[in-house]
């Protein structure tokens, strides 16, 4: 489980994200652009009043009094810094900050594409030097190659936008993925209602060490009988091409990473749909690694046909960068990654910095692929890093889903989704 | 009167209406004050942002004072109207009491009893011829 005292995370994306700072600069660009309308009519009808004819017939009883008052209000308006000045100085500053924003995202989207392609590259020559050590003190090819990468994960980046997800997006939507069987494996009395990410977590472990396409469909109710839905999805269990009934094969994981739907996505809302799930009730879809995938697949589809309301996603060392960018604002989502954990790596791409995207990496597991991967060993912990985390993007998250992790009472349905042909 | 002489009560409205502009300029500058106090953009760029920013809400607030003034020196106009109206209609009413003691007395010296056109009647009846 690793050190129980939290480990320290670094986050992209969220409400404190690049995106988040760029919709800011826009907002108070957009403010600056009303106060200059706003002063350049008020500059315009003040002008007006100058040429009054009721004012000018006044100046016969008083002229020195009717110049002071022209001599005051040109000054207002047309004076040194006066209101005009500021119409114009407040639309001017309008437009540089939306300029200014506009470069701020270029520069990020440029910063994260070449990183996404070149970043592998700063640190092979530590990993390397790491492996080499290991190699020349074991002599296990193996572990040194493993050691390579868990070092420096973005290699993985470099490596599949050399060509395996462009092969990848080609060929996916021509897999055949055959019908999603579900079948019903009744209530699981075990466990209680979340109080953390890390529950959330955990109990999606929990689901994991089961049969595979076994998911979890907890419906969970608070205190003033609102009732909301959290999804646990679970990853692959299979690699083997041959095990088609697997609904967690490697089908559904080259169809998943590129963002075309698959029949475990279809199971899972069978699933919620005979659990009882209705369209109104807040859900929170938790999935790990291929299970994270085809959350977030599901949620975009249930944007688009209203199916079901899923207001949160969680993934766990998912590579969803392919598809994530697509997800509207009404969806939250936490990837949480851990740092060593090469899984998240295969879309070969970062995650977006989206207000809705916060991209969580934690620093767990043991430097072993399967372990860096892992739910117990890195993923749980990980998520009790998060829990324990000031990050504001990561605080924004969870408060905006504390429904979640305030209910009284939970009923755990549990599916198997199998493959049919 | 509005258009021969200026009418006071509309130059107060007048005067109102620029001092609601400076209330509105003084708004915008304290709604604005308000965002960037909170905002959360940091870096070279924001400082140079925050710097320009702050010199246009000091011109604001600076512009609504002088907006004020400007309603200040409108109303004191105003007022000045107003006395000169005021002048004129004593003038004005006095000439037309003095006009009504004038056609009084001329009148009451002419027709009273034992008055100037008595006295004529008589001299003017005695002379005709019985």
């Amino acid at each position: 489980m690793g050190p129980r005292v939290p480990q320290p995370v670094s986050v992209s994306g969220g409400s404190n994200g690049v995106e988040a700072h760029y919709d800011d600069i826009v907002a108070m660009a957009r403010r600056f652009g009303h106060v200059a309308t706003d002063s350049g009519g008020a500059a315009l009808t003040l002008h007006g009043y100058l040429v009054d004819p009721g004012l000018y017939t006044s100046g016969l009883a008083d002229p020195a009094g009717l110049a002071t008052f022209e001599a005051d209000l040109l000054d207002a308006l047309d004076g040194y810094h006066g209101l005009s000045w500021i119409a114009v100085q407040c639309g001017a500053i309008d437009v540089e900050l939306r300029a200014a924003a506009a470069a701020y995202l270029e520069a990020d989207r440029a910063a994260i594409a070449l990183q996404d392609h070149f970043a592998g590259l700063v640190g092979f020559t530590p990993a390397a030097a790491h492996a080499l050590a290991l190699l020349a003190a074991s002599g296990n090819v193996p572990r040194a190659l493993q050691t390579v990468l868990t070092d420096d994960p973005a290699l993985v980046d470099a490596f599949m936008n050399a060509g395996p997800v462009m092969w990848d997006a080609l060929t996916a939507p021509l897999l055949v993925d055959g019908h999603a069987n579900v079948a019903d494996a009744g209530v699981d009395t075990a466990g209680a209602p979340p109080r953390s990410l890390a529950d959330v977590m955990g109990a999606l472990a929990r689901r994991n060490d089961g049969r595979p396409g076994e998911i979890d469909v907890r419906i969970i109710t608070g205190a003033d009988g609102t009732r909301r839905a959290i999804v646990d999805i679970p990853g692959t269990k299979t690699f083997d091409p041959t095990q088609v009934s697997d609904i967690t094969g490697p089908v559904t994981n080259m169809r998943a990473l590129v963002g075309v739907q698959t029949s475990y996505e279809k199971g899972v809302l069978q699933a919620m749909h005979t659990a009882g799930v209705r369209s109104s009730d807040e859900v929170m879809l938790v999935g790990h690694s291929e299970g994270g995938m085809v959350a977030v697949q599901a949620a975009l589809n249930c944007a688009k046909n209203r199916q079901f309301r899923v207001t949160h996603v969680v993934t766990a060392g998912a590579p969803v960068g392919l598809t994530v960018a697509k997800l509207p604002g009404s969806v939250q989502l936490l990837a949480v990654e851990n740092h060593n954990d090469i899984v998240p790596h295969l879309d070969g791409r970062t995650n977006p910095d989206k207000v809705n995207v916060t991209t969580a990496t934690v620093t767990r597991g043991n430097g072993g692929i399967s372990n860096d991967h892992g739910l117990d060993e890195s993923y749980v912990p990980g998520a009790a890093d998060l829990d324990a985390s000031h990050d504001p993007s990561v605080t924004s998250f969870l408060s905006g889903a504390r429904g979640f992790f305030d209910a009284t009472s939970v009923r755990t349905h549990t599916y198997v989704i199998t493959r049919g042909s | 009167m509005s258009v021969i002489f200026a009418d006071p009560g509309e130059l107060y409205a007048i005067a109102d209406r620029i001092a609601r502009h400076a209330d509105a300029v003084r708004r915008n500058a304290t709604t604005l004050a308000a965002a960037i106090a909170t905002d959360r953009w940091r870096g070279l760029a924001s400082e140079v942002f925050a710097a320009e920013a702050g010199s246009v809400l000091k011109d604001m607030w600076a512009c609504a004072r002088r907006l004020d003034d400007a309603a200040d020196a409108l109303r004191r106009h105003a007022s000045r109207v107003q006395g000169v109206i005021d002048f004129v209609k004593r003038a004005w009413d006095d000439i037309e009491g003095l006009g009504a003691t004038v056609v009084r007395d001329v009148g009451g010296f002419l027709v009273d009893d034992n008055g100037l056109l008595d006295a004529l009647m008589a001299d003017v009846l005695e002379q005709v011829p019985h």
